[in-house]
């Protein structure tokens, strides 16, 4: 493999309370190569805890990259932005907004929240594996993460 | 120097003046033995008398004429002439008589009368009786004082002709009968009757009366009954029917009177037409019943009130407060109303406040509550004012029970509410429903699609054609649900009016579709377009949707689109004209319907929400949108915008 990042050392967590996206996205990395790489959290609140390494979460380690709903129960994704990109901790970790809402005021608060991009899930299927391609071309394959 | 008489001479002259004066002296001891018989005569001739000198003085007066004038002798003799006595308008004859006497006193009347104006100012009458005195120029007068006389026959022939002027004036004729027969009539008969004095005192009366009275009876008998009651000191008066000399006919009103001219009786008959009364008082009457056939007629209640007592009712009124005539009338209208009407205010306080308002001449309207015999209440609509019933001023009120009515305004205002609210609602559900189907839709869409990315010829041909279905009919359920929001959204999230020009937003329409226009081939023409009050977007949204359409249902020539406007009355009427496939008339009102396609989808792919959302558009703005067209040759799409946009 001669990617910059190899595929086991990768940690994802995938924070969505749909399990049908959670499939969806996880069949789409890699075509489902990436399986072992995600962490997926179904609400905000316990995300944070994650994120906090609180409770059972004390010895999981720190993820490398963050896909985020925004719209969950009890703390959404706008509050598990703000515990991210305010604990000084956490907010080198890239924050991916992936979301069915192309609210213009979600978009211009999760930016203001400092995330690192904000996508609108789409509808088709191609276009949907073309995006989290794109994602895992990107943030998995390009960058450095730290 | 003359030379000095002598003593002789002087005694001859002395004794010849002594004679002389002795001679004088006896004549005039005559003179005045004769002037003293005038003088007796003079004082006591029995009339006022002077001499007046040729030129005016009265240098003699006697005491008559002192009394006459009112004034001492001293004061008239030579101190007045006889011009200072006489009447301004009897001078002129009578200084023209005073000149002629003293040149030919047989051409001057030796007596006249004349008015005098005495020291005291009285007028009185005089006959005056003058001549010279012979041989003189002086001229003697007696003056006679007739002025009771005068008066006594003045007053009588004032008193005559007062008569005579009243009798030809009066406004009514009048006839003076001797028996059967005419002696004497004022001008006003002759009015009456249209013929001479002459052919009237001539003609027989027969000639003027019919024989018969409308109620059949001989005129004969009438004449008989009031000629009787007359001769037994009665006047009476009475109405009959008369003929003028021409033989029409005209009613009459008369009375008889027995007078006595000259010691003979004679019969007055005093006649007044009363043609025009008569027909005024028939009109009259039948005004009266006309309004009462109205009033009794009438749908609305009629009462009329006298001050505050119910005066007059029709009959409904009666059903209206469920009570009988003699019940009604009579009582006092206050007992009809609550004590306080449903604003609060006091009704008998309020009722008279508004009497007050009537009786200047207003007509009132005013919504009242009243109270039925049976103590129910009812709302009415109440027109209120004062009308003249055979010259006595009374309140009219009508009434018109508005129960049902203002029970309907409620139960309109209570519908028009609801279906406010449940438009809101089910503008809110499209919206809502329409956004929250995405969800669920997204995941059908995207596993179908998984399903047939990952198994596609890997089961049987059937599965592969079933998934294939289902993956078609997600996708175009998608796209229903899109357009389903975007429908919604032009209710609910429609922008303000602003000024909007419509160049504007037809360029911008334009480049939104350029790849449409350019693979189409398209030619599209735009007048200048007006700036009106509208929502900008959905201008564009408007002019996308119908240009694309008309590219979209193009023939077999290159599209064409016109675009123009034009200004009548308050609106703005847009038209995109088309050289396109046009529609059938039959199809012409299903175009605007939400989800109505014409086309299949093969041909002309679409879910048929353009028209709707155009139709939606131009609603909110107060207009509407209809279609002309032919089959094969194209269709124009018009729509209306008001020129001012009312805030909605």
């Amino acid at each position: 493999m001669t990617e910059s990042n190899k595929n086991k050392s990768v940690n994802i967590l995938l924070i969505e309370d749909n399990p049908g996206d959670v499939t969806l996205i996880k069949q789409a990395f890699g075509e489902g190569k990436y399986l072992d790489s995600f962490i997926v959290l179904t609400d905000g609140e316990s995300a944070i805890s994650f994120l906090r390494k609180e409770g059972q979460y004390i010895t999981t380690p720190r993820p490398d990259l963050i896909l985020l709903d925004l719209n969950m129960p009890r703390k959404d994704g706008r509050d598990v932005l703000a515990e991210v990109k305010t604990n000084p901790a956490l907010k080198h970790i890239p924050v991916i907004i992936l979301t069915s809402s192309e609210s213009q005021q979600d978009i211009t608060h999760a930016y203001n929240m400092q995330a690192n991009c904000y996508i609108t899930k789409p509808f088709d299927l191609n276009q949907y594996f073309k995006v989290v391609k794109l994602i895992e071309d990107f943030w998995l394959k390009t960058v450095k993460l730290p | 120097m003359a030379k000095k008489p002598t003593y002789s001479e002087l005694l001859k002259k002395i004794d010849a003046l002594e004679k002389k004066c002795a001679r004088y002296a006896s004549v005039d001891s005559q003179y005045r033995s004769a002037e003293s018989v005038y003088r007796t005569f003079f004082e006591n001739s029995g009339a006022a008398t002077i001499i007046v000198e040729d030129n005016g003085i009265v240098s003699f007066a006697n005491k008559q004429f002192e009394n006459l004038y009112q004034a001492k002798k001293t004061e008239i003799e030579g101190k007045i002439k006889w011009t200072n006595f006489v009447h301004e308008d009897d001078l002129d004859f009578m200084k023209h008589y005073h000149i002629l006497r003293r040149i030919d006193s047989s051409a001057v009347p030796d007596h006249y009368e004349f008015r005098m104006i005495n020291k005291s100012n009285q007028l009185r009458y005089i006959v005056n009786y003058e001549s010279l005195v012979p041989n003189t120029k002086k001229s003697i007068a007696s003056l006679v004082d007739i002025t009771e006389r005068k008066i006594a026959e003045n007053s009588l022939n004032e008193s005559e002709a007062k008569y005579r002027a009243l009798f030809e004036s009066a406004s009514d004729a009048i006839i003076l009968m001797d028996r059967e027969r005419m002696i004497d009539c004022n001008q006003k008969t002759l009015e009456i009757f249209g013929c001479t004095r002459e052919k009237l005192l001539a003609s027989k009366t027969e000639k003027f009366w019919p024989e018969f009275q409308p109620d059949g009876r001989h005129t004969s008998d009438y004449l008989t009954e009031y000629f009787q009651s007359a001769l037994n000191g009665e006047t009476p008066t009475f109405e009959l029917k008369r003929l003028r000399y021409d033989g029409s006919e005209f009613e009459a009103e008369m009375t008889y009177t027995i007078v006595t001219l000259s010691g003979k009786r004679y019969l007055q008959v005093i006649i007044r037409d009363i043609s025009e009364r008569k027909k005024t008082e028939k009109a009259l009457i039948e005004e009266e019943e006309k309004y009462r056939t109205l009033f009794e007629s009438a749908i609305d209640t009629i009462i009329i009130i006298d001050n505050e007592t119910i005066a007059d009712c029709n009959l409904a009124a009666l059903n209206m407060f469920r009570i009988t005539r003699e019940q009604l009338i009579g009582q006092k209208t206050w007992k009809f109303m609550p004590e306080l009407q449903p604003d609060g205010l006091k009704s008998r306080e309020t009722a008279k406040e508004k009497t007050r308002q009537a009786i200047k001449g207003e007509t009132l309207f005013l919504e009242w509550r009243f109270i039925r015999y049976d103590s129910s209440a009812f709302d009415a609509e109440l027109t209120f004012n004062t009308i003249i019933l055979k010259g006595q001023k009374y309140f009219q009120a009508i009434i018109r029970d508005i129960t049902e009515r203002k029970q309907a305004a409620r139960q309109m205002k209570i519908l028009t509410e609801e279906l406010k609210r449940s438009n809101t609602d089910l503008a809110q559900f499209a919206y809502v429903a329409s956004h929250d189907l995405q969800e669920p839709l997204r995941m059908i869409t995207s596993f179908v699609q998984l399903l047939q990315r990952r198994y596609h010829g890997k089961l049987d041909k059937e599965a592969d054609e079933f998934i294939s279905f289902a993956v078609e009919g997600a996708s175009h359920m998608q796209k229903l649900i899109n357009d389903l929001l975007k429908y919604s959204r032009v209710g609910t999230h429609g922008k303000s009016m602003e000024p909007t020009n419509f160049n504007i937003v037809v360029t911008h329409a334009l480049s939104n579709l350029s790849k449409t226009i350019k693979a189409a081939d398209a030619i599209i023409n735009i007048d200048h377009l007006p700036t009106i009050y509208a929502d900008y977007t959905q201008m564009v949204q408007l002019f996308q949707n119908l240009i694309s359409n008309a590219i979209k249902y193009r023939g077999e020539k290159q599209p064409e689109v016109l675009i123009r406007a034009t200004y009548s009355d308050n609106y703005w009427l847009f038209s995109v004209r088309d050289n396109g496939i046009g529609i059938e008339p039959e199809h012409v009102d299903k175009i605007f319907v939400i989800f109505q396609r014409l086309h299949n989808k093969t041909k002309y792919p679409g879910t048929g929400i353009g028209l709707s959302i155009c139709k939606k558009i131009v609603e909110r703005h107060s207009g509407s949108i209809w279609v002309e067209s032919k089959p094969k040759q194209g269709s124009v799409f018009y729509f209306t915008i008001p020129k001012e946009q009312r805030e909605t």
